[in-house]
């Protein structure tokens, strides 16, 4: 549960990753997070939006980053690396984790980058579905440098789809993208 | 027959309600054309309420005569945000592109946040148990006071 919980603000930065410029006037994206204590969070802003808004996230955070994936440290360089070997590779599973506690699965497939991950006994599920484009246009960069607005580009060029479902004891997490201003 | 008197009164009165009406005519157009800004802030817990309303256009021309004023300091503040300028006249740009819609809503309990753009205008809630902070502008105005500030 602590690592669902730990993975939600990196899932909400992929779904805001996973966003363009191509069709980015006519496309949305929604952030919607419910708690089971009643609090709510929505969130509904043009793609073309996001792009200008996140050129004024400071560059601390979005260049020499490392990503920290389930308490493991990797270099942006490690990370475009791995994702070359990936998409030289046909559809298939590279990690699956399995013991009493935790199943996590991640996979290629039909040109997507796809997540499970399943813990507990009340059966806490995070399910990833970003667009193999989106995370090729992110990895572009040069050095630890994530490229930022060719992901958006690539997200907006992609069009509508689900990209983050989280549902836990306690939160559930959606993100996606359309071409409607208001949740439906 | 109105004796002399009368007549000047009348004259007087008609002249007295050309004016006032034509006053409200000006200010309400300048109102409807322009919009209006307005901020209320309502603390709760003394019950301080207050309610400015401002035609828009009087804000963008006190805003002019800040700038004209401000020499120096307005330099070195330009100076400091010149990395951002671009990006905020952006964003601005979008926003005021972007149709109406809910951008942000957040709801925790009694506290409620909104960001939303509701015809035109960008409208800020903040809704707490010790307050009521309400802030709307029309997106228009403030993209082009940012234009002259920056």
């Amino acid at each position: 549960m602590k690592n669902l919980k730990r993975s939600i603000p990196l899932l909400v930065i992929a779904g805001l990753l996973s966003t363009g410029t191509a069709r980015a006037a006519d496309l949305w994206l929604h952030v919607s997070v419910d708690e089971d204590e009643g609090a709510t969070v929505r969130v509904n802003l043009p793609l073309n939006l996001v792009d200008k808004a996140l050129a004024m996230v400071p560059e601390e955070h979005l260049h020499d980053g490392r990503i920290v994936l389930d308490d493991v440290e990797w270099s942006v360089a490690e990370l475009r690396d791995l994702w070359r070997e990936v998409m030289d590779g046909p559809d298939m599973t590279f990690v699956t984790v399995e013991d009493r506690d935790e199943n996590v699965r991640v996979w290629k497939e039909n040109g997507y980058l796809r997540v499970k991950a399943r813990e507990g006994l009340d059966e806490s599920t995070v399910d990833v579905r970003v667009p193999g484009a989106v995370v090729d246009a992110l990895l572009s960069g040069d050095g630890e440098q994530l490229n930022v607005s060719a992901a958006l580009a690539a997200l907006a060029a992609h069009g509508e789809g689900e990209l983050v479902t989280v549902n836990d004891d306690q939160d559930r997490v959606r993100i996606w993208v359309d071409g409607t201003a208001e949740m439906r | 027959m109105m004796t002399r008197w009368q007549k000047g009164l009348t004259i007087a009165a008609a002249s007295l309600t050309v004016l006032v009406l034509g006053w409200a005519v000006l200010i309400g157009s300048v109102y409807a054309m322009s919009g209006v800004i307005s901020i209320r802030f309502h603390d709760r817990q003394n019950g301080l309420d207050v309610y400015v309303p401002l035609p828009a256009t009087v804000v963008e021309g006190l805003v002019s005569g800040g700038v004209r004023v401000a020499g120096d300091g307005l330099d070195e503040f330009q100076a400091e945000v010149a990395e951002w300028a671009p990006t905020v006249r952006e964003l601005l740009e979008v926003l005021d592109d972007a149709p109406d819609a809910t951008f942000v809503e957040v709801r925790d309990g009694r506290d409620h946040v909104l960001v939303a753009k509701r015809r035109g205008a960008i409208e800020v809630t903040v809704d707490t148990d010790e307050v009521l902070v309400e802030v709307s502008a029309p997106v228009h105005m403030v993209r082009r006071t940012v234009q002259r500030v920056l």
